[in-house]
């Protein structure tokens, strides 16, 4: 650590002599982090222009992870002026033999002007996935350089990205829960709520399951990428999924996801319309969905990202984002087996519009058993039940 | 002058302290210059000093006599009118908490709280149940017993048989419920950590030493635990410096740690060549290692900050982001985790790493905990602070504490069915003292409210 820290200032000190005048760089604040029982000088002089992030040195006193993320902050400050230094313009010569962490805060900084969203997180993800890591934090801090080859295949991702790509297509894959899934345009990306979707179903389902060879029958409507049902077929081995979708591209990704993953042999993808005429040879324990459901008047709020490239079928629910949950409600009554369940993601503002619906429409035999809140305390996923 | 004041200071010194001949010492003056019924007056102003400290001694001294009688005179008995209102607050307790747990609608804290302290009290109110029957079949009898004529002696046997039988039954329960009001000690469970210390005495303490340690070694045989020798710093003569072991099994340290203190030894030692009686000192200490401690830290405590979507989230928002702080409130240790790509995942190993973390914290904290008990049973090893006295000369061990004779040293110190019985007799005698303390407590605070 020590080491790599003197060697960043080294290499630094020409930079900084231009860059910052003798006087604040005498008044460059000291701080010492006590880590391990060893100390490490660090010279905040970041501290001075104020770009450091004071909660970062304080979290690196808890923990060795995020005072490699200190240091990382550090080292992209000091890139940050060695940039603002030159206007942003780049001769050839230092395009070459380019470090790590300079292209990472150059492309940060063009997206930035660009306007592109999350402009950080973007280019440590693509570096990151160039390098054959999942997370930038995975890098080790001292692998410096990019080879010319790994240089010009980030210059190309982060070009596609500036055209507002959505990072998941552009690198062709991303993490829901364990899995590793393809991603590839126009199918839905699995959003992190999705993830708790599933986290809530296992809950219940673990507490309901007794024994381990008990069959698990799920229904899957709008599978998209199938991240849910091959999550649900990865965590239990004795569950047998069906999973819908309505476009081509859907139905073949989750085929090819499940191939991939070795899940093909309980995996089973029917390319349909969910509608209230929907049937099925078998009847289901769990109808699980993430159905579109943006209402129309949002559709055009939503990001460039999103209307650009992912499909807008499986974004868009009608005028009140409600039209496959009332199919599915309609039709999942008729295919449950006695004292199964429909878990849906829903709009915040969906919940209560379902329980009017449910009490307009007794006849469904539905309840809303529970409605549970996401990551931002929003009521997001709705849990249905058949009353017996 | 002064020699003389000296030569009665130095009288006092030379009695072991606790002594009859210490004791007299504050009380009757002793000593050869002082008279019995005038205490000595002082010449220099400096002594005066002297004159304040036999003083408190005495007063400390008395007071806790005083307050060990009226603890005895007190017993815990279920006819004792304070023991039985006492056992009565703890049933109608019970009955609310049953109550209110049955109404439903409570946070889960609050649900957890009420459900632990059901736990606590349902044995007790079972106990007090069968103590109330009990005693119901025994006031029957004893109307049987009085309405029986003289001729019926075969029904009179039989009646007194039964009588007989209920009072063993309010005798066990009386024991049950004893044990029951006692709070448990968390580390009741734990394996422990036996050590023994030469103290006052030299070579004469070592040779105790070593005689104790091969009793607990056979006690801990006799109990099924199972033992290791840690360390054993052996002296020339065969005595034992400083031994210590670790001793797992059930109630290892329930029992033993009773045995924690000052054990003195009054006898004619091996090295003594004038044939007089010794006194010297060992002490035991007696650790609880630190068990698996299990997870124990609520939800609440801990502040999870992620990256959040400002818009309406879900499908409206494409975020990639996955940046987990945790941050455990009471403590401020704060962990931070973005190596996965799952905001989820993310979760999942901060949390395991902050408890980790709070864990070894923990850890830390029991072994800081557990030094300042050993400093504490440890004591001074000065003979006055015994809790238990071998006397060979006499053939008798005596408990301080519960104030037991025992005779049969030889059989004693085998670490036996006699030890057992003695720890379990100074169990018997602590809890009951304890007890009483707790009702004292529960009845102040019930004149208070």
């Amino acid at each position: 650590m020590r080491h790599f820290l003197q060697r960043v200032l080294q290499s630094r000190t020409i930079c900084w002599n231009r860059i910052l005048n003798p006087k604040t760089y005498t008044q460059g604040v000291r701080a010492y982090c006590k880590l391990e029982q060893c100390c490490y000088p660090v010279s905040l002089h970041c501290l001075n222009n104020g770009s450091f992030r004071s909660e970062s040195l304080a979290s690196s006193l808890h923990s060795p992870e995020s005072m490699n993320s200190a240091l990382r902050t550090y080292c992209t400050n000091i890139t940050r002026h060695d940039l603002r230094s030159e206007d942003g313009g780049w001769s050839k010569d230092t395009l070459d033999n380019i470090s790590i962490l300079e292209a990472v805060s150059y492309w940060t900084r063009k997206f930035e002007t660009a306007g592109v969203p999350e402009p950080g997180a973007s280019a440590e993800y693509i570096t990151g996935h160039v390098l054959g890591f999942k997370s930038f934090s995975l890098i080790s801090p001292l692998a410096q350089s990019v080879t010319a080859e790994e240089r010009t295949k980030v210059w190309d991702l982060c070009e596609k990205r500036m055209n507002r790509v959505p990072i998941q297509y552009i690198l062709g894959e991303w993490d829901f829960r364990d899995l590793n899934l393809v991603m590839r345009p126009p199918v839905f990306i699995p959003r992190p709520e999705t993830e708790e979707l599933v986290e809530h179903l296992w809950l219940y389902l673990q507490e309901d399951l007794t024994r381990e060879d008990e069959e698990l029958d799920i229904l899957e409507v709008g599978c998209g990428s199938g991240a849910i049902s091959l999550s649900l077929l990865h965590e239990f081995p004795q569950a047998h999924c069906t999973a819908v979708d309505v476009t081509k591209e859907a139905v073949e990704l989750t085929q090819h996801n499940a191939e991939r993953l070795g899940l093909c042999d309980r995996l089973n993808v029917k390319q349909m319309q969910f509608n209230t005429s929907a049937d099925f040879e078998t009847k289901f324990d769990v109808i699980v969905s993430n159905p579109p459901y943006i209402w129309t008047q949002d559709m055009g709020t939503l990001e460039q990202e999103i209307v650009g490239y992912e499909n807008h079928c499986a974004l868009h629910g009608g005028t009140d984002g409600m039209g496959l949950i009332r199919d599915i409600i309609h039709t999942g009554h008729r295919l449950l087996k006695p004292g199964g369940s429909i878990w849906l993601e829903v709009d915040p503002r969906h919940p209560d519009m379902i329980q009017t619906y449910l009490n307009n429409h007794l006849q469904y035999q539905l309840h809303l058993a529970g409605v549970y809140q996401d990551f931002n305390e929003r009521p997001r996923f709705c849990c249905l039940e058949l009353r017996e | 002058m002064i020699f003389r004041w000296l030569r009665h200071v130095g009288m006092i010194v030379h009695k072991p302290a606790c002594s009859p001949g210490f004791r007299r010492c504050f009380s009757w003056g002793g000593g050869r210059w002082n008279r019995p019924h005038r205490p000595p007056t002082c010449p220099l102003s400096t002594v005066t000093v002297f004159h304040k400290f036999p003083l408190s001694t005495r007063l400390s001294i008395t007071t806790s006599q005083a307050f060990s009688t009226a603890a005895r005179v007190r017993t815990f008995s279920l006819q004792d009118e304070a023991t039985w209102s006492y056992l009565k607050r703890l049933v109608t307790e019970g009955q609310t908490v049953m109550e209110s747990l049955q109404s439903g609608e409570k946070t889960d804290t609050e649900h957890r709280r009420l459900v632990q302290r059901w736990e606590e009290l349902r044995h007790i109110v079972e106990k007090v149940q069968q103590v109330e029957t009990t005693q119901k079949e025994l006031v029957e009898v004893e109307k049987l017993l009085s309405g029986l004529e003289d001729g019926e002696t075969e029904m009179r046997d039989l009646a007194l048989q039964e009588k007989e039988a209920y009072e063993n039954d309010m005798k066990h329960l009386e024991d049950e419920i004893l044990t029951l009001l006692v709070p448990a000690d968390e580390a009741d469970e734990n394996d422990i950590i036996l050590e023994v210390v030469a103290g006052v005495g030299g070579q004469e303490a070592m040779l105790f030493t070593s005689d104790m340690f091969e009793m607990y070694c056979q006690y801990a045989a006799y109990k099924n635990w199972h033992m290791q020798v840690l360390t054993m710093d052996t002296s020339t003569l065969g005595g034992l410096r400083h031994a210590t072991a670790s001793i797992k099994g059930l109630n290892a340290y329930k029992l033993l740690k009773l045995e924690a203190g000052v054990h003195r030894v009054q006898r004619v030692p091996k090295t003594e060549k004038a044939g007089r009686v010794h006194t010297s000192t060992m002490t035991v200490a007696v650790l609880p290692q630190p068990k698996e401690i299990d997870n124990t830290w609520d939800k609440s405590e801990f502040k999870i900050e992620t990256k959040k979507a400002s818009g309406a989230g879900g499908q409206h928002v494409n975020k990639t982001e996955s940046a987990v702080r945790i941050v455990h409130i009471p403590t401020g240790i704060a962990v931070e985790c973005q190596q996965e790509r799952s905001q989820l995942r993310n979760r999942a190993i901060a949390m395991t790493t902050i408890q980790a973390r709070l864990y070894q914290m923990k850890l830390d904290q029991q072994r800081s905990q557990q030094q300042l008990a050993r400093q504490q049973q440890m004591g001074t090893a000065a003979r006055s602070e015994k809790i238990r006295t071998y006397n060979f000369t006499q053939d008798r061990v005596t408990d301080h504490r519960a104030g037991v004779n025992m005779f049969n040293l030889q059989d004693f110190l085998l670490g036996g069915d006699r030890l057992d019985e003695m720890i379990h007799t100074v169990q018997q005698h602590l809890h009951r003292e304890e007890v009483l303390l707790i009702m004292e407590q529960d009845s102040k605070q019930q004149h208070k409210s």
